[in-house]
């Protein structure tokens, strides 16, 4: 949407639809995003709102069934319809994945180093030991202790947290320009995740690659994205820079997300999730897809599903600057928040406790 | 500061054993074997994954469970359940023991006793849909004669953790991370069990469905007196939701006590760290943070070979002679025992109890 020519990544109206026994899935619609070079882009949003989805397509990584369409440009090479040869060259060397489910990617009866090393060899003319080398010091770079030994046992010796590491490692072997990470730090306890995350802004820095970084921790986000993309209902609601989005919520439902978050001070009372369902991405509602849960909805808002509008009014310095902030929302009455407190926005839809 | 000596004297333990809970571990202790190299790979050694760990849980408590990776978590969670079987110690179910019954003898135990998974992807049979995933047990104990009532309540499960009717006839790789881990969640409620074991079942959630889950979880304890073991790395999440919680390093429960005085006032040196830790969802507060944070130093020892001593000297800032010499054992903080921790020279005693 920023359009730049000089990105890295250049997602643009992608869709990708699901056949089911009750309908087709829309689960990702008219999602258009770029990623500069050596930019981190945080992408959080509702479980099932398509975040993983739209990021397997980028290497192609979805199964069989799903129909994508759209733009995806990786420096400039067009790839959906791209030969599967162009794809299987840029995975795993100039485009890493980091996945959610670190079980999924790893083959239970190979050793972990003899994957990475394999992994390695796969993308450049090393002798076996260089490989092995390597995968030792991939190793140790996510922190897993004694990676000699280690490197030698197999997945399921692994502890949930140390198989999430080796699959960093496996990731950051062969030096990728683009890391797509969807919740790689999900099993980790904050000692190890801090240390992950520096691990993976260290490589990120050394290489300049630029990192995709799914999350629900917002912490994690608040401290590593520059941008960030809040997902909902298959489509991108809201996004900009991290602090604007963070600090001056446009759209309710991130208001929304922002307010669910127990304080790390709270012990007991109730959380305060949004109240309502997510929409069906079977049958969508015509307008806004966070209507049916919106606090400020009005009827308009059921007729056409809005577009993603500047809302970049920022503080005093930023609107008088001539650079905008690039802060989108798709909500029609961004102004309403922009005006008042976004605070108490759902405290009018809860059960007194 | 409290005079450890008399309470450790009248109640042995005390936090982490009381007499009567529904759950009573004590000195569990589990190992792995590591093998060597070679066609044979013969066992070389064992991981000490689990060691001598004690650990209550009341009718409607939840004991929360925090520590590093590998410090060993999931397989104490698993242990208790007998779904690794434990080297030695004893767990006690409402008055029986569980260490030691064959597979048979634990079955109809099963439905008392539940589990969610750490791995929602690797626990959920790609087989079948997930109204049967979420059936099965229902089907294994018989909870229902007729198929409309199981249909029913395969519903109302599906409905409590935020699944539609639309999802039912989907199977598990056609979902997204999180609904795979509510999948999970719904499968270990389907019973109605007594006791559940909740390895990380919120991590996968977006805050606001995982405080939808948080809820429901709280209210069924409520409701029904369900025991948690709540394992997970969120420490927000963990005070949240535990009555007590236990801190574990390497193997072992260092420190156990009541969640608002382990959190307001963490004796171990390596609880401190792991607090000081959590990260911000404010990005000015987060980016200052991680500029001050404290990061431990050293590598995790291997939990095959772990130090003598307290397992944490390596790593510690105060550590002493004494910690290589001596195992420090769990003591009292506070003169009503419901807090312990097992460190020589615990934070906030600047002159501690010898
Ligand atoms: N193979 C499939 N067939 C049908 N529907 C699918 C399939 N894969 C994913 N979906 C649906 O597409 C939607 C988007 O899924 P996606 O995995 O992108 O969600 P997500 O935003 O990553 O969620 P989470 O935070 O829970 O991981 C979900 O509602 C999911 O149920
Ligand atoms: N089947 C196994 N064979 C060999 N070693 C194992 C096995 N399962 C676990 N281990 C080892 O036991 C130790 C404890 O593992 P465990 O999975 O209990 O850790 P955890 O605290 O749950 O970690 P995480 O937070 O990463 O999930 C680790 O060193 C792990 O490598
Ligand atoms: S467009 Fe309307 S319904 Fe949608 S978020 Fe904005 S106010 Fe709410
Ligand atoms: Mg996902
Ligand atoms: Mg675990």
């Amino acid at each position: 949407m920023t359009g730049t020519s000089g990105a890295l990544l250049e997602v643009d109206g992608l869709s990708v639809t699901f056949p089911s026994e009750d309908g087709e899935v829309h689960a990702v619609r008219d999602v258009s995003f770029a990623v500069e070079p050596g930019e981190v882009l945080g992408v959080v949003g509702e479980s099932g709102s398509g975040k993983s989805v739209s990021l397997m397509a980028v290497p192609r990584l979805l199964p069989g069934s799903a129909r994508v369409t759209g733009s995806i440009r990786f420096d400039g090479t067009e790839l959906v319809g791209a030969k599967p040869e162009t794809l299987r060259g840029l995975r795993g060397s100039e485009m890493a994945m980091i996945f959610q489910d670190p079980m999924s990617s790893m083959n239970p009866v190979h050793t972990v180093g003899r994957q990475i090393a394999e992994a390695r060899r796969a993308h450049a003319s090393v002798s076996k030991d260089e490989a092995w080398r390597d995968a030792v010091a991939a190793l140790a770079l996510v922190d897993i202790p004694q990676p000699e030994t280690r490197a030698k046992q197999y997945p399921h010796e692994f502890s949930g947290g140390m198989r999430q590491r080796a699959m960093i490692a496996m990731a950051m072997v062969n030096k990728p320009r683009l890391i797509i990470a969807d919740e790689p730090t999900t099993a980790l306890d904050v000692t190890v995740q801090a240390q992950v995350l520096e691990v993976l802004d260290q490589a990120r820095v050394e290489s300049g690659a630029s990192l995709v970084l799914v999350s629900h921790d917002l912490g994690v986000v608040a401290g590593t994205a520059d941008r960030v993309q809040v997902m909902y209902g298959g489509t991108i609601v809201e996004t900009g820079p991290t602090e604007e989005v963070f600090e001056r919520p446009r759209m309710p439902y991130t208001v929304g997300l922002l307010s669910s978050l127990p304080a790390v001070d709270q012990i007991g009372g109730r959380l305060h999730p949004i109240p309502g369902a997510p929409p069906s991405l079977v049958s969508l509602p015509p307008g806004c897809s966070f209507a049916p849960r919106c606090p400020i909805v009005e009827d308009a808002c059921r007729e056409a599903e809005p577009e993603l509008v500047e809302v970049g009014t920022g503080d005093a310095a930023q609107r008088s600057s001539t650079i905008g902030t690039d802060h989108l929302s798709r909500c029609r009455r961004w102004d309403v928040l922009a005006e008042g407190s976004t605070e108490n926005l759902f405290s009018r839809t809860e059960v007194p406790a | 500061m409290s005079a450890p000596s008399t309470e450790a004297g009248a109640a042995p333990g005390a936090g982490g054993e009381r007499d009567g809970a529904l759950l009573q571990v004590r000195d569990l202790t589990t190992t792995f074997p590591v093998r060597g190299q070679g066609v044979l790979r013969r066992v070389v050694g064992r991981v000490q994954a689990v060691t001598e760990v004690s650990l209550d849980v009341d009718a409607g408590e939840t004991l929360g469970v925090v520590g590093e990776s590998g410090c060993g978590k999931s397989t104490t969670g698993r242990s208790i359940l007998q779904l690794i079987r434990p080297d030695s110690g004893s767990v006690r179910y409402d008055g029986r023991e569980l260490v030691g019954l064959s597979a048979k003898e634990m079955r109809p135990l099963r439905r008392e006793l539940s589990m969610v998974f750490q791995d929602p992807f690797g626990s959920l049979d790609p087989r079948l849909p997930v109204s049967e995933l979420i059936a099965e047990p229902l089907r294994i104990h018989q909870v229902y004669s007729s198929e409309s009532d199981l249909r029913d309540r395969v519903d109302e499960l599906l409905g409590l953790v935020g699944l539609k009717s639309e999802h039912r006839n989907r199977y598990s790789h056609e979902f997204s991370g999180g609904q795979r881990q509510r999948i999970g969640i719904a499968r270990a409620l389907a019973a109605n069990p007594r006791v559940v074991v909740l390895d990380e079942p919120v991590s996968a959630l977006d805050v606001s469905v995982q405080a939808g889950v948080v809820n429901l979880l709280e209210d069924l304890q409520e409701r029904l007196g369900l025991s948690y073991l709540f394992i997970a790395h969120d420490l927000s999440v963990v005070r949240h939701i535990s009555d007590r919680v236990a801190v574990m390093y390497l193997g072992k429960v260092v420190e156990l006590g009541d969640a608002v005085s382990v959190y307001e006032n963490p004796r171990h040196p390596y609880t401190q760290a792991l607090l000081s830790a959590v990260p911000l969802p404010d990005p000015a507060a987060e980016r200052r943070r991680r500029k001050s944070r404290v990061v431990l130093t050293g590598d995790i020892p291997s939990p095959a070979n772990p130090p003598s001593g307290c397992r944490f000297r390596t790593r510690c800032p105060k550590a002493q002679q004494r910690c290589a010499d001596e195992v420090p054992v769990l003591r009292a903080s506070d003169v009503a025992g419901t807090h312990t921790f097992a460190c020589h020279f615990p934070m906030g005693d600047a002159d501690s109890a010898a």
